[in-house]
């Protein structure tokens, strides 16, 4: 692969167009905020979140143009587009969090801002890779000693780590991270990979040698998740694994083998922890036990439903009747109160993210570049699915959230690092020294 | 391509796989949304429904003096809640409930007072696009609160019904069901209500089944009168006729059925028997010149065999009694006595009273009298099926009938006791025993006339839940009339 310098007058109109897509996305959070507003009676003091979504917006895009001239257009006003629709979301759902919400987005654009004053070529994330993994596994320990859970109940307790009134999910960095190491990993043993292969049957495998060390790192990132009880993450990990080997090695077996690993995995889940059966039966057959185990799901249902085509408007359904909405089934009450026009946008705007991440995989220049943005599309894009696919009932409901959209500062927070690295790594003019 | 390096081919793979999955979700999404949405929707436990319910500003119902009898209260949450000022008016207004249901008035113009109906089409439509709550209408009740209030407080503590009527309109002034219920608390006592023996949510005026017992006289007279080829001067002359058994109790099974009071005369007459009550010479009468089928016939005609309609209520109003196909000759002595398995409602006999001061003709009765549609201000009359009025009687056997009636409330201290100042009385009392306790009910029944033309009439029904002593039901209806002429003083025009 080559990398495709551009020229200034090539670059201006990518700008405009990030410019004007921004604006509109700013035109479609602040109407919707000025509806929400009105409908429900609020102050006008509410309309701070948008303002400072629009601080965040202008200063993002003119600190993007100068040290990314060349970047993907489309990445910062979709990401800017979902997390200020999550800001609309929020102030309408639970109020009380809209600031902390504001916060962590004005900590998000910052984090992605602060990614583009780093060297553009990404060695210091490829160069120690062990270091970085075995930091967020440390981080992660550290959560389970001393963790706690901002609402003081729940079975999350070590999931949270105090630092003042901000909590932070170790395992949201840790799944950075890991697609960071497992990139860095396979590109370096790529080659070997490819070629010192093993017969196995009629199929060739890469040798065991290349693949112990991802499988000892991916066993203890996997115990630990299924200690904590968190099979949603766990799988989303597991998938975003397959994933890059299969892309690293271009072996479809491995697929295959993965795929069936997972299912033997699921199975065992199922018969080991309770919670996991109960997701699953809720999974298969809600309409027994709507009024119990299934409540949340059935409801989640119902608010899709009365959203119809149009949906209720901003402030105007229900959403509230489903418990915890703002977190696991955001997706539900932007059905409700969009509609499917509303679903459908987010779903087009999530796959167009994925799917210019994987240009971005494929425009790159370092099979590390290639292995780190192909990983990173897919960990957006699965996350994605796997939640909208949860309250839709096409497969059990799991508790990660909904990149962007979802109540939850860490959550943001890695998806505007995602984004950043992303915008890094779609960088086509040639570096500045 | 190089060998060692990542194929785009996979890239695309992934990719597209990630794009189907999307695909997937997008195509669920329009399920729920669309395809599966109308079941969804409808299902119990989408509380959806009731919020929507709890958003209608259901209309209000007023008295005929435009006092509130019920309205919706807002809420700070945007909510309705149904408030009840006069819980004394239960018994005709109903209840609305999301729990329990709508009863009474609540019940039979629920659409109305929804908004469902009465509403321009546009309006409704935007009401729905831009979320605003629904309007509903208003619905006016012939219901008169200071004759309601009245008759309750007479009947305190008493189980009972009572029923006042405006004769020829028809219109219900007060409907007493005793004891009642608390609509404001309805959903909290529920299941209090619900086990009470008393059967507080029970409506005795049109739903209760009472034995008529000696109220079954004036049926039987009417019979007389109809079918006594020789009432030369308007069946005034059965009356005068003297009875020759007079005091003998009568045995009707294991009953034995007594004068109400021993009449203070040396020559009896059959008028002397009906004001008093005394049950032997009607009886025997009845015995000798009415079969089964002719008694079956008049009861037919009085509307005692069919459900009624009471515009502004539920048509749930029972049909008093299912006439057997083959009467024995036991079975038709009870009968005739009033007793066995005769029973009727109080609102049964108010039509027939009517009827007897209307001339003969029933009256369209009715408990509602306007409606007015969200969004105006103009009263309607509620697009109601109107009844013809219907002959009921001859008009000679009404006003023999009246006659007796006048005697009655001249002759017998128990029935006069019911008489208002100064307005002349049409009435009688009667007892009558249900069930294998006998329990006994004093009835009370009649009219007076505001006017002196004679068109007018307000007419009164009371019966009173194990008392043996006439009186009492007299006393709850001297209350009734009292308070009903008073109120139409202000009021004439």
């Amino acid at each position: 692969m080559r990398t495709f310098p551009l020229s200034a007058d090539e670059v201006a109109p990518a700008q405009r167009r990030e410019r004007l897509l921004l604006a509109l996305a700013g035109a479609f959070v602040l109407i919707n905020q000025v509806a929400l507003i009105l409908a429900r009676s609020r102050p006008a003091l509410d309309l701070w979140p948008v303002l400072v979504w629009g601080a965040c917006a202008a200063a993002g895009h003119s600190i993007l143009s100068r040290r990314l001239p060349a970047r993907d257009p489309l990445l910062f006003p979709l990401a800017m587009l979902l997390a200020g629709w999550g800001l609309n979301l929020i102030a309408r759902l639970v109020p009380s969090f809209a600031d902390r919400q504001t916060l962590w987005l004005v900590m998000g654009t910052g984090a992605l801002l602060g990614l583009t004053a780093l060297p553009r070529d990404l060695r210091w994330l490829r160069r120690y890779r062990y270091t970085w993994l075995i930091g967020g596994l440390a981080l992660l320990f550290l959560t389970i000693l001393i963790g706690q859970n901002p609402a003081d109940t729940g079975p999350r307790l070590w999931l949270w780590l105090g630092v003042g009134r901000i909590y932070y999910q170790p395992s949201e960095l840790l799944k950075i991270l890991l697609v960071v190491f497992l990139a860095s990993y396979l590109a370096e043993h790529q080659r070997y990979m490819r070629q010192d292969t093993v017969r196995v049957g009629p199929w060739q495998v890469p040798s065991l040698a290349f693949l112990g060390p991802v499988l000892l790192m991916w066993s203890i990132c996997v115990v630990v998740l299924i200690w904590q009880r968190d099979l949603g993450t766990a799988t989303l990990f597991f998938a975003v694994f397959l994933a890059m080997l299969y892309l690293a090695s271009g072996q479809g077996l491995l697929l295959a083998g993965g795929s069936l690993l997972m299912i033997a995995a699921a199975a065992l889940g199922y018969h080991l922890f309770d919670v996991v059966a109960l997701r699953v039966k809720v999974w298969w057959n809600p309409w027994p036990t709507a009024d119990a185990q299934a409540y949340q799901v059935v409801q989640s249902l119902i608010a899709v439903a009365s959203g119809g085509i149009l949906g209720q408007g901003i402030g105007q359904g229900q959403p509230g009747i489903i418990p915890v909405v703002h977190s696991d089934f955001a997706f539900a009450a932007i059905a409700e109160e969009w509609g499917l026009v509303g679903t459908l946008s987010v779903i087009a705007a999530l796959a167009t993210l994925v799917i210019r991440g994987m240009r971005i995989a494929a425009l790159a220049s370092h099979p590390f570049r290639t292995l780190l943005a192909a990983g990173l599309s897919v960990l957006l894009g699965v996350q994605s699915l796997l939640i909208m696919g949860g309250v839709l009932k096409i497969v059990p409901l799991t508790g990660v959230t909904l990149p962007f959209v979802s109540y939850g500062g860490s959550s943001l927070l890695t998806s505007f690092v995602i984004v950043g690295l992303l915008l890094i790594l779609s960088e086509r003019s040639a570096p500045t020294p | 391509m190089n060998e060692t390096h990542t194929a785009p081919r996979d890239l695309v793979r992934v990719a597209l796989a990630l794009l189907i999955a999307f695909g997937v979700i997008a195509l669920a999404s329009v399920y729920w949304s669309v395809i599966a949405a109308p079941d969804l929707l409808a299902r119990d436990d989408n509380a959806r429904n009731i919020i929507a319910e709890q958003r209608i500003r259901r209309g209000a119902i007023l008295d005929r003096t435009g006092e509130v009898l019920a309205f919706s209260q807002e809420t700070p949450n945007g909510l309705t809640a149904r408030r009840y000022p006069q819980p004394v008016v239960a018994s005709a207004v109903g209840y609305y409930s999301l729990t329990y249901g709508t009863a009474g008035i609540e019940a039979a113009y629920d659409s109305l007072l929804r908004g469902d109906e009465g509403r321009d089409e546009l309006d409704a439509l935007l009401d729905d696009l831009l979320h605003r709550a629904p309007q509903g209408g208003d619905v006016r009740a012939t219901l008169d609160l200071r004759v309601q209030g009245a008759v309750a407080e007479a009947l305190t503590g008493r189980a009972g019904a009572a029923i006042v009527l405006d004769v020829p309109s028809g219109a219900v002034r007060a409907l007493v069901s005793q004891p009642t219920f608390d609509p404001n608390t309805l959903d909290a006592q529920w299941d209090a209500l619900v086990a009470d023996q008393g059967a507080p949510l029970l409506n005795r005026v049109t739903a209760g089944l009472y034995q008529p017992g000696g109220v079954f006289q004036t049926v039987l007279l009417g019979a007389l009168f109809a079918t006594q080829p020789d009432l030369s001067d308007a069946g005034a002359g059965l009356l005068t006729q003297p009875a020759d058994i007079f005091s003998e109790p009568v045995r009707v099974d294991d009953l034995t059925l007594d004068c109400l009071r021993q009449p203070i005369t040396d020559t009896p007459t059959l008028a002397d028997a009906y004001a008093f009550g005394c049950p032997a010479p009607i009886l025997a009468l009845a015995e000798s010149s009415l079969s089964s089928e002719a008694v079956r016939q008049r009861m037919e005609a009085l509307g005692l065999l069919d459900a009624l309609a009471l515009t502004g209520f539920p048509t749930v109003t029972a049909p008093a009694t299912l006439f057997p196909a083959e009467v024995s000759p036991t079975a038709h002595r009870a009968l005739l006595a009033g007793q066995g398995a005769l029973t009727i409602t109080p609102l049964h006999l108010a039509q027939m009273v009517a009827a007897i001061a209307h001339g003969g003709n029933a009256v369209s009765l009715h408990l509602v009298d306007a409606v007015r549609p969200p969004e105006s201000s103009q009263w309607q009359t509620p697009s109601a099926p109107t009844t013809r009025e219907r002959a009921m009687l001859r008009a000679d056997v009404a006003a023999a009938l009246e006659s007796a009636l006048a005697y009655a409330a001249r002759t017998s201290p128990d029935t006069a006791i019911a008489a208002p100042p100064n307005v002349p009385l049409f009435g009688h009392s009667a007892l009558a025993f249900a069930g294998p306790q006998k329990t006994p009910y004093a009835w009370f029944y009649g009219y007076v006339r505001p006017d002196d033309a004679g068109e007018e009439a307000i007419v009164v029904v009371v019966v009173v839940e194990d008392e043996r002593n006439p009186a009492v039901a007299a006393r709850v209806a001297r209350a009734a009339f009292t308070a009903a002429l008073q109120n139409d003083e202000p009021s004439a025009d």
